[in-house]
């Protein structure tokens, strides 16, 4: 008939629901209920970008986004941290070295890393927020001199529940970036800030005018953060964000991670602020 | 405490005396030195609080200032002490905190240059609701609540400027302690 | 699009009908076309032309389905059964790989190579296939077992001579007439004491099917019959969408009163989402035996009015029954627009058939577009 479709065969080559081996190549863990698995695929599999997420299944079990945690510039290993909330993600957590996961990805839009040159870089992340933000450091830092002031803003629970720990240590004592931790509940031997990840921005380095804030955390906190970037003095198309909404097809094809009209798994899930600002900041939407 | 003893000993040094009334400070801040009074008064309206306030204003809040330095881990006041100042920061950061047994000392919140420490001169009856404690070598102006009381009770203009820049600091403190409360980290990413 | 009127066009009897189901099943196709099942005329594998629903009629409004008798003969005297073709295209379950060990790997499911010809295709059905061709196909990704199934497609639309109590298609642009998108296309005449019917040719293929019918050429008298049974249909249309930019409107009033007014009424049983020609959304699933050997994969319908269709760790984004209606009426009329370039809605009014509690979409849009600077519904004053 009169139409648009294709011999079966053709579409049937490339069928975007069929995961891919991969093979766990370490396991570690971060925080209570929190690991990072590095996983190396079997077959080639397409180069992600900072922001991006694969599909990460356990046949029998299901299967769901995580984002990509590595840096793909820095060898073949996928890192991806999870935390167990679900059975997938228990399951996940519970994988060992050796073990096969299967693989559907690289999905959705990352952070724009590339209109990121030559200005400050404002990171504002919160919990496992910091997760999808990991291979932008690691970017920004491996070539540090093309941008300016960098500063990372990060707030948590608890100081037993800072992710990354000893990375972000490490990161402080290069010198060439601010770093900044904020936790909602500290004892007395914690040395660092105590309050909301907004009230560090105030007194953060950074050129308003000239900077790009990449924000994920929480919804609400995500929310609050873009008010105090925006009295701050940056401009609502200088934030980006990294939404979270159920995602089960990562193609736009199975409807549930609607956000307003946008798809967050293919339009997303980064999107500049200004163009969803409209629909953020509307109930249950 | 002898860390108590240090804070005031350190006190101590930038006059005591100067908490109290302008008139009986007038002789005092003479021997203190014209530049010295400027300096205080720069220094206060440098702060973020104090951002676009008028010099008379400013003028009216320095005569209830005095500078104070205090050494990582005093404690600035403790909760329950009469709230008879608060504290510009401008240098190190402190730690509102309270004691919960078993759990020991709990920070709260912790502030940073260009806050400020200490809103319960504000509220009857003065009382510090919280303990305050400098987490690395803290500089602050110190302003006198009672001085302060005083001129604003004169002085509606005045009055009404303060309470324009202490409004929107509760207000961002009490939005801060609700995004804490939701504890959003906990189950969420 | 190939102009229908270019093609060969001809006048076949009921006998006809007949011969083109059989010469279709004769060339492999399986014809799914109206039946009579369950008290209701449903689409359905047809065999012969005993199959079709001669005589019969549907009676639709607001909540409301039931079968009634015709006093003629007419093999397409209904309007819209409650669900259409997307069934058989975009089925309720759908497989889409096996793994038969744990160790091995997954094997997709064949796309299906059964070809199927669809008999009794409306102008607004054919329009809902179209957008979800849009859906499935128009994307970056494709569903490839849709496009398997949709490049065998043959279809034999037919123009509505009856508008049914809830059809509102006329307002959407999208009938009664069938413009495009047929290898066939039937006008049912029902003038004279025996029906006959008009058929015209939107395919070679089709051309190649009506040439080895029993038939004779179409005369101007049959012609003008046809047009002036769309237009008794098109002027006999008591419902419609309230003219206007819906996609606008909706956009503009996430937080109108009535979204509160509708909630009440709205059981969020999800009907609507199943009989809708164009709802697309699926759930995603795995399956094991009990020895956890044979695992699968595969899609099932779902509906935005359950509360675990929005399920992210820590609960529902829609958790109220009135944001879930909210998103299925604004994502149908408005951010449908944004998404694939034509509203989702064709003005079937099957959802207005077929909800329970009778909520009529039309009406919906009708009440905020009276008031669309409506102060914010109360849950949005905290």
């Amino acid at each position: 008939m009169v139409g648009i479709a294709e011999p079966a065969a053709a579409a049937a080559a490339e069928d975007p629901m069929l995961p891919r081996r991969g093979r766990v190549r370490a396991r570690k863990r971060e925080l209570d209920g929190v690991v990072t698995l590095e996983i190396v695929p079997e077959a080639e599999f397409s180069a992600a970008s900072a922001g991006q997420f694969n599909m990460l299944g356990l046949p029998g079990i299901g299967e769901i986004p995580i984002s990509l945690s590595s840096d793909p510039a820095q060898g073949d290993g996928l890192v991806h941290t999870v935390r167990a909330v679900g059975p997938v993600s228990a399951a996940l957590s519970r994988l060992t070295p050796g073990d096969t996961v299967w693989l559907r990805g690289p999905f959705g839009v990352g952070w724009p890393l590339a209109e990121l040159a030559g200005r400050d870089v404002v990171v504002v992340s919160g919990g496992l927020g910091l997760a999808p933000l990991r291979p932008v450091l690691h970017r920004l830092l491996a070539e540090r001199t093309r941008y300016g002031q960098i500063v990372l803003l990060h707030g948590a629970r608890s100081p037993t529940e800072i992710l990354y720990r000893r990375e972000i240590a490490a990161w402080r004592r290069r010198l060439d970036i601010d770093i900044a931790i904020t936790l909602d509940h500290a004892g007395a031997d914690w040395r660092g800030h105590v309050g909301v990840v907004t009230h560090l921005i105030p007194q953060a380095a950074f050129d308003p005018h000239h900077a790009t804030a990449l924000v994920c955390g929480p919804e609400v906190m995500m929310r609050f953060a873009i008010a105090a970037l925006g009295a701050a003095g940056l401009a609502a198309s200088a934030i980006f964000l990294s939404l979270e909404r159920n995602m089960q097809c990562a193609i736009g094809l199975c409807g549930h991670c609607q956000f307003g009209p946008f798809f967050v798994c293919r339009d997303g899930p980064v999107f500049r602020y200004d163009k969803v600002a409209p629909w953020l900041s509307v109930k249950e939407i | 405490m002898t860390t108590r003893e240090q804070q005031f000993g350190r006190e101590q040094q930038f006059g005591r005396e100067q908490q109290f009334g302008r008139e009986q400070q007038l002789g005092r801040e003479q021997q203190l030195g014209l530049e010295q009074r400027l300096g205080l008064e720069q220094r206060l309206g440098a702060h973020p609080l104090l951002a676009g306030i008028t010099e008379a204003a400013l003028a009216e809040i320095a005569a209830c200032a005095r500078a104070v330095e205090v050494a990582a881990g005093a404690f600035l006041f403790h909760e329950g002490e009469t709230a008879d100042r608060c504290y510009l920061l401008y240098h190190g950061r402190i730690a509102l905190g309270a004691s919960q047994p078993g759990r020991g000392h709990l920070v709260l919140e912790t502030l940073g240059p260009g806050e400020i420490v200490g809103l319960s001169w504000l509220i009857p009856p003065y009382r510090f609701a919280y303990d305050g404690q400098a987490m690395e070598l803290m500089r602050a102006i110190v302003l006198d609540a009672a001085c302060l009381r005083a001129k604003i009770a004169a002085d509606s203009v005045l009055c009404c400027a303060l309470l324009q820049r202490l409004v929107p600091v509760l207000a961002q403190r009490l939005q801060g302690a609700r995004l804490q409360s939701l504890d959003v980290y906990g189950r969420h990413r | 699009m190939i102009n229908a009127l270019s093609m060969p066009c001809a006048v076949v009897t009921a006998v006809g009908v007949g011969a083109l189901i059989a010469a279709l099943r004769r060339d492999g196709y399986r014809v799914i076309g109206p039946t009579l099942r369950d008290q209701a005329i449903v689409v359905d594998t047809i065999r012969t032309l005993d199959d079709l629903p001669r005589g019969w009629t549907d009676h639709q409004e607001v909540a409301g389905y039931r079968l009634q008798r015709r006093d003629d003969a007419a093999l397409f005297g209904y309007a819209l059964g409650p669900q259409g073709w997307k069934r058989l295209l975009h089925p309720p379950v759908q497989p889409l790989w096996q793994m038969a060990d744990a160790a091995g790997e997954p094997a997709a499911s064949p796309p299906e190579t059964e070809r199927l010809a669809f008999l009794g295709v409306r102008a607004c059905e054919l329009r809902a296939i179209a957008i979800q061709d849009r859906v499935f196909l128009g994307g970056a990704a494709r569903d490839p077992h849709y496009a398997a199934r949709r490049a065998g497609l043959f279809v034999i639309a037919v123009n509505c001579g009856t508008a049914g109590g809830n059809c509102f298609c006329v307002s959407m642009a999208s009938g009664p007439r069938v413009e495009s998108g047929f290898d066939l296309v039937l006008t049912e005449l029902l003038d004279e004491a025996t029906p006959r019917y008009l058929v015209e040719c939107g395919s070679d293929n089709g051309a190649k099917f009506l040439a080895t019918l029993p038939k004779r050429a179409a005369e101007e008298t049959d012609l003008a019959a046809a047009r002036a049974i769309s237009e008794a249909t098109r002027a006999s249309m008591r419902r419609a969408m309230p003219a206007g930019d819906h996609a606008a409107l909706l956009r503009a009033n996430p937080t109108h009163p009535r979204w509160d007014e509708v909630a009440r009424r709205c059981l969020t049983c999800g009907n609507c989402t199943a009989v809708c020609p164009t709802c697309f959304c699926t759930a995603i699933s795995d399956q094991s035996d009990i020895t956890g050997r044979n695992m699968a994969r595969e899609r099932r319908w779902d509906s935005c009015f359950t509360s675990e269709f929005s399920f992210i760790h820590g609960g529902s984004v829609r958790s109220s029954g009135r944001s879930r209606y909210r998103q299925w009426l604004t994502h149908k009329l408005s951010t449908w627009v944004d998404q694939f370039g034509s509203s989702g809605c064709v003005g079937c009014g099957r959802c207005i058939t077929w909800c329970p509690v009778g909520i009529d979409l039309t009406e919906e849009v009708r009440a905020i577009a009276a008031n669309p600077t409506a102060e914010e519904s109360r849950d949005d004053n905290a």
